[in-house]
């Protein structure tokens, strides 16, 4: 490794490139700081504009004016050229850039008195991909700010919904949200303070034909033990454009917003990724971060150890350094460097939103496997008293039928073969069932397709969770990953010792049976996943590095700086001491814009 | 062995199809053991990330056979009897039928289906179900010839339905099935998502907001 130098090479070195990363980022960039962008992950194909075709070039030996588009994937490739041979023989169907004699047919040998090779040129190629997220971009009530106070649950936050209002606003203008600002002013307003400062850069997505039914179907009605909590169906903020914003089309519902955004429609980073190099920021792809170093004195950090793919160990140092690197990696990355942890807090009060799906089939069509995957939820139980006894929750009304379902994952394709359900023969809901178990084909099968996979309808509820100090990551010193770094060890129980969790998930089933009974739905097509062991994840990881006051009871402060480092901020959903019910990353969002505030004072300027 | 052809990228939604098979996968958990071993290479699109595709040999010509006129004729009509779907579109025919013929595992098996279909369905006039049923969905298969006619009707109905044979993956240990998708086109074209008033996912669906009223059928 290079010795070390004592002259900070950036101003900021941010540690991830995700959401927490990329805004804050682009805001230090904008305000011409030096800042480096490190990431253990490479460059997907498509989504950072150029990238990978400048990379493509970089790494020629000839610098040819194709190598740009190298790959199995751009050019139209020969297969009969043998690609074992040294030096690689050229392999593309077309004129090569030196004469074209591998395309071009010249009847006359070469005359060198009067040259006779043509040699203009031409490429072809396609373009476009970028990453995975429902875009569902809820904000926190002000209440779960306060749990400690209100509901004697968890923590308090150090922050207060006032404070980071203004900060929601500039996230949401960043990305673009599309939202009803009047059901925010006639529901989340009125019922849990949650006011708005300014209206949404866009109007909402439009509800689906599904949710409209549900919507007229429950009424706002509710459970007779809950009589406050009337069930209504609002439509759901997202970072998805409902119409054209800063150069992103609006969406028009390709219906596969998890895996992929084919349009850019819905926000994704990487776009501000791209506006930050725009600005001057530097990424280095392919770099494992393994370790913080501090000083002597141990109170600032003094170089970021990292390595590359190839196995090679490289540092890098900054004024400021920004770990954000997600609720696992933070972590980790902090255990193994000794740093951060006067508390004994790093690693501890993982959460989640565990979900609990419920899915069924209606007695008429819903046409589902239309729009975008979410259009409208149900909020009732975010918040209220009952927090004091249960997890809140909220539901999201799946407009891609029993396709998230894991019995019947990518229905109605479905994965694998299900195991036949005699006693309810309609809960599979695949091609694969329908063939394979059912024997259909011809106009049975047809109907049969038809009848049942028009009518599917999934309720999705996610919940929040305790902050537990023994649910935490630690590092499994004997378990070493591919670049000899210790693997993150999970201890986490989904239930805990006051039932906040197992309590909710009740709740949660009779809210899906009292929607799917008002939808006229017979108990043998309502499909309750009553089984304690069936729940999933969100991938909302948060806690592990929670915020707070106290510096012997948090790992940050409220402007997300380490206790224990002055020069360390860390940023994304691992600085929430409490889950609340809302989707992270309009927080993480925000939190960054506002850390990246109190680091531009910190540099000056 | 060499990749299918038509599934090097002629375009971004093959790129996405892909993905999603990838997806499909994981999902099964069959991508777990193999996932390290891809992030251990360099870029991903250096190369092209195998694991996004399920490599197969295609035949350059069927196993045996001739694909003419008669022949395409006798598979729209075995199609249309197994799909319920009809008419079924003879361009798209004309290629579902390429690729199955020129399977190499499944080539063989094509043509025993259009011989037992000409069998049973003289002049083209359609079987009564059960005849159908008998022939190629049978409770139990009698024999193997039986059975291997059944295996190939479903993949027949997959084809037409989803765009994709359900086969298992060469040298998968476990054997592990997974869904073996053609061209973009093909994708889109499954007739699943018309049969529900619906679009394959990643392809459009309309104008914005359409999703907000009962299509119309």
């Amino acid at each position: 490794m290079r010795p070390f130098v004592s002259e900070p090479e950036f101003d900021v070195v941010i540690i991830g490139s995700g959401i927490a990363g990329a805004l804050a980022a682009y805001r230090l960039a904008m305000a011409k700081k030096k800042v480096l962008i490190l990431e253990a992950g490479g460059v997907a194909p498509e989504s950072l504009g150029r990238w990978a075709m400048v990379q493509n070039f970089i790494a020629s030996s000839s610098k040819a004016p194709d190598s740009p588009f190298c790959g199995e994937d751009v050019l139209p490739v020969d297969s009969k050229v043998d690609t074992t041979k040294r030096p690689p023989l050229y392999r593309f169907v077309q004129p090569n850039a030196v004469n074209g004699d591998n395309y071009y047919f010249y009847p006359d040998p070469p005359n060198p008195t009067n040259p006779n090779r043509f040699k203009s040129y031409y490429e072809r190629l396609v373009g476009g991909s970028t990453w995975h997220w429902q875009a569902i971009y809820v904000r926190m009530l002000p209440n779960d700010f306060r749990m400690l106070d209100h509901y004697g649950t968890g923590f308090n936050w150090p922050i207060s919904y006032r404070d980071i209002e203004p900060w929601y606003v500039d996230a949401e203008y960043e990305m673009g949200v599309a939202g009803s600002d009047e059901e925010n002013d006639h529901y989340y307003e009125r019922l849990f303070r949650a006011y708005r400062s300014k209206r949404y850069p866009m109007p909402a997505l439009t509800p689906s034909y599904l949710d409209r039914q549900v919507a007229a179907a429950i009424d706002e009605t509710a459970l007779s033990e809950f009589p406050k909590q009337r069930l209504k169906v609002n439509t759901v903020p997202h970072a998805i454009n409902s119409r054209e914003y800063r150069d992103r089309p609006a969406c028009d519902g390709h219906t596969s917003c998890v895996p992929l955004c084919p349009t850019k429609a819905r926000y994704e980073a990487i776009i501000h990724i791209e506006k930050a190099l725009k600005e001057g920021a530097i990424l280095r792809s392919q770099c494992v971060v393994t370790k913080l170093e501090l000083d002597d004195k141990k109170k600032n950090v003094q170089r970021v150890i990292y390595r590359r793919w190839d196995g090679d160990e490289d540092w890098v140092s900054g004024r400021i350094v920004v770990l954000a690197a997600n609720g696992i990696e933070n972590p980790r990355i902090l255990l193994f460097s000794g740093a951060a942890n006067s508390s004994d807090a790093v690693g501890r009060y993982l959460m989640d939103h565990p979900i609990k799906q419920s899915y069924a089939l209606a007695p008429k069509p819903l046409f589902p496997f239309r729009g975008p995957q979410t259009t409208s939820d149900i909020a009732a139980f975010r918040d209220g008293s009952f927090r004091r006894d249960f997890a809140g929750f909220k539901t999201s009304i799946k407009n891609d039928g029993w396709s998230s379902v894991s019995a019947n994952i990518t229905a109605p394709r479905g994965a694998s073969i299900p195991a036949p359900h005699p006693d309810t023969p309609n809960a599979n809901g695949t091609i694969l069932d329908f063939v394979e178990n059912q024997k259909l084909f011809g106009a049975g099968l047809k109907k049969t397709v038809q009848d049942h996979a028009t009518c599917q309808i999934t309720l999705n509820s996610a919940c929040e969770q305790l902050p537990l100090p023994d649910n935490r990551v630690s590092l499994a010193t004997n378990n070493l990953d591919a670049f000899g770094i210790p693997r993150p060890q999970i201890k986490y129980s989904l239930y805990d010792g006051q039932n906040y969790v197992s309590k909710s998930f009740e709740t949660i089933l009779k809210v899906h049976k009292l929607v799917f009974d008002k939808l006229g739905i017979p108990e043998k097509n309502q499909f309750l996943q009553k089984d304690p062991g069936i729940y999933g994840g969100s991938g909302h990881i948060m806690g592990t590095t929670i915020m707070g006051n106290d510096p012997k009871k948090s790992v940050v402060d409220r402007h997300c700086r380490a206790h224990d480092h002055p020069n360390l901020f860390i940023l994304g959903s691992s600085v929430f001491p409490t889950s609340s019910t809302a989707n992270p990353t309009s927080t993480v969002a925000a939190l960054s814009l506002r850390a990246a505030e109190r680091i531009k004072l910190e540099l000056g300027g | 062995m060499k990749h299918l052809d038509r599934l090097r990228s002629q375009s971004p939604e093959d790129f996405f199809l892909r993905r999603q098979f990838l997806g499909q996968l994981a999902a099964t958990g069959a991508i777990a053991g193999a996932w390290p071993a891809l992030a251990q290479t360099t870029e991903g699109w250096d190369d092209g990330d195998p694991l996004c595709r399920v490599p197969y040999t295609e035949l350059s010509a069927p196993d045996g056979y001739e694909l003419d006129a008669a022949f395409l004729k006798s598979f729209i009509g075995l199609s249309q009897a197994l799909t319920g779907v009809k008419p079924l579109d003879q361009n798209l025919a004309g290629e579902l039928m390429d690729r199955y013929a020129r399977h190499k595992q499944l080539s063989p098996t094509l043509k025993k289906l259009i011989d037992k279909y000409r069998s049973i369905a003289p002049g083209d006039t359609q079987p009564s179900d059960d005849v159908l049923k008998q022939n190629f969905f049978p409770d139990t298969p009698a024999n193997d010839d039986a059975k291997n006619l059944a295996e190939g009707a479903k993949q027949l109905v997959y084809l037409w339905y989803v765009s994709a044979f359900y086969l298992v993956i060469p040298d998968s240990n476990p054997p592990t099935k997974a869904w073996v998708y053609g061209t973009r086109e093909q994708y889109r074209r499954a007739l699943l998502w018309s049969v529900i008033d619906a679009h394959a996912p990643m392809t459009p669906g309309g104008r914005p907001g359409h999703w907000a009223f009962a299509p119309k059928t």
